[in-house]
């Protein structure tokens, strides 16, 4: 079993932008004289910025543990050898059903080869076999910044081939760039 | 996209930041001040001029300040809803502004969707059924469209709004309602008058986007996937929608930041044609008269139409088709 974190100068960036956005978006609706439509504005941001603040705690302390059965993300805050962690969660690779990579980035990171865009990896399925005790729908997202994520997503796409699911055809084209290509016989990085 | 959403963001305050100091700048730039150009005026018509009330009108406006102070107090008062003082109509700019900005942006906005509305069941009949009766009557239309001025649109119009409807000649609204509370009888004034700009404006676009789009999807619809999926068996609305229209409309998509200022902007003639309280007119005036906060008022209200404009087509782009165009993009 390998495990993976987002590393802390991708988690610290987070953190940056977090405060920046609240800073701004808290520090102007203090001012207390903005008209309605303008703290209206304000408040939504502060709140959006305030989710992201939260979401960027959490994957601080997110740990990803990959094996060949499946994919497990567990929160665990303080001592990594003591902390037991919270919520735990599991996908079976032989139980996943869909697999999403997606890339966002500014219009220039689309065109210039090494841009400053990233890439969203989402895996939907459920946590154990038809008799599992725990069988549940489950649903995880991880981000170009894990360590390892290439070493995710050859195995979620190596998962998806082996389960015959339907790529569409935005992550097929995302695939590519990481060597990975779907309808080849032998994908290139796959372990067949 | 939360990840995103908060990038683009915050990539948009520094660039609105960046565009007000630009825009404070370039009102700047001409030699002298709106207090200047008044002396000038009156002493041309013979008048004296006191040099103290000179003095005191110049620390009044708060034009004796150094330029970065005068800067920050105006951006502050921005953010807080406070557009700056017009020396020119002696009130503040919110008051001389009143309903322009939201008229303008009725206007601006009831045109784009005009222009979707008609564009795109058009643009696609025509790639569609190319080269069918059909295509050939609505090109016909579009060419049409695309080669009639605006402001002869706009004349035309309103000669047959008055004739056959009785609509009062230019204004959004009829006139007993300008400078009246909201009311419904204002609301559905201005919807009576609303459609004639919002045709003559979005005429033109609907016929360049008809075009466009026609073309962009005559593109897609010869690519080997779309043949793969007919083959597959898809029915013909599914292989349309699911991808080559969906590949046909990012262009649209990404041009929605050059649209909402071109709107507006580009309106101000047509406007004039129809004396319509729209900010185009104003804007034009005040740069004339350098009444700089009442123009720089103006101008960042264009400047943040783009910023949200490409904010909004990043979004949908994004949600839309999140691929990317060259190997390598992704570095983090």
């Amino acid at each position: 079993m390998t495990r993976y974190r987002y590393p802390l100068k991708s988690v610290l960036g987070d953190y940056l932008r977090a405060a920046a956005g609240l800073m701004i978006a808290l520090g102007l609706l203090l001012t207390g004289a903005l008209p309605w439509f303008v703290a209206l504005l304000f408040g939504a941001l502060a709140i959006l910025f305030g989710l992201f603040a939260l979401r960027t705690v959490k994957r601080q302390y997110l740990e990803v543990s990959l094996d060949d059965q499946g994919i497990a993300t567990l929160v665990r805050p303080g001592d990594p050898e003591t902390s037991k962690g919270r919520f735990p969660s599991y996908l079976a690779w032989q139980e996943l059903t869909g697999m999403k990579l997606r890339y966002f980035g500014s219009r220039r990171s689309h065109k210039k080869e090494g841009g400053s865009g990233f890439m969203q990896l989402t895996l939907t399925g459920r946590t154990a076999g038809p008799a599992g005790a725990n069988n549940r729908k489950t649903t995880m997202s991880f981000e170009s910044s894990l360590e390892g994520f290439p070493a995710i997503v050859r195995r979620a796409a190596e998962a998806a081939r082996k389960q015959d699911i339907n790529i569409d055809a935005t992550t097929a084209s995302n695939l590519r760039p990481l060597g990975i290509d779907l309808n080849a016989d032998t994908p290139e990085g796959l372990e067949v | 996209m939360l990840g995103y959403t908060v990038r683009r963001i915050l990539t948009m305050i520094p660039t609105l930041l960046a565009i007000s100091f630009i825009i404070f700048v370039i009102i700047q730039l001409p030699p002298g001040d709106f207090l200047e150009t008044e002396i000038a005026e009156m002493q041309a018509q013979g008048e004296a001029v006191d040099p103290e009330k000179i003095e005191y009108l110049r620390r009044e406006y708060g034009l004796d300040k150094p330029f970065l102070e005068q800067y920050a107090v105006w951006v502050f008062g921005l953010v807080q809803g406070d557009l700056g003082f017009s020396f020119e109509h002696q009130l503040p700019v919110n008051e001389v502004i009143g309903d322009r900005l939201w008229l303008t942006f009725v206007v601006a906005l009831a045109t784009i969707l005009f222009t979707y509305a008609v564009a795109f069941p058009i643009g696609i009949y025509s790639a569609v059924r190319q080269y069918s009766v059909g295509d050939y009557v609505l090109t016909f239309i579009g060419f049409l469209g695309l080669a009639t001025p605006n402001f002869l649109l706009a004349l035309v119009l309103l000669y047959f709004a008055n004739l056959w409807f009785g609509t009062s000649i230019g204004g959004l609204m009829d006139p007993k309602y300008v400078d009246h509370p909201w009311t419904w009888s204002k609301v559905s004034s201005i919807l009576e008058h609303l459609w004639i700009p919002v045709i003559v404006i979005g005429t033109s676009g609907t016929a360049a986007m008809i075009r466009r789009l026609r073309a962009n999807l005559l593109d897609e619809l010869q690519k080997q996937y779309v043949i793969t999926a007919r083959a597959k068996g898809l029915s013909p609305l599914k292989v349309l929608l699911k991808y080559p229209l969906r590949m046909a409309i990012n262009p649209f998509i990404a041009d929605i930041g050059n649209v909402l200022p071109q709107l507006i902007s580009g309106a101000v003639l047509v406007s004039v044609v129809l004396s319509l309280e729209t900010t185009g007119p104003m804007l034009v005036r005040a740069l004339q008269s350098q009444d700089m906060y009442l123009a720089g008022s103006f101008l960042m209200f264009e400047a943040s139409l783009v910023v949200i404009g490409v904010f909004i087509s990043d979004l949908a782009l994004a949600a839309l088709d999140p691929r990317i165009r060259l190997a390598g993009g992704a570095t983090k």
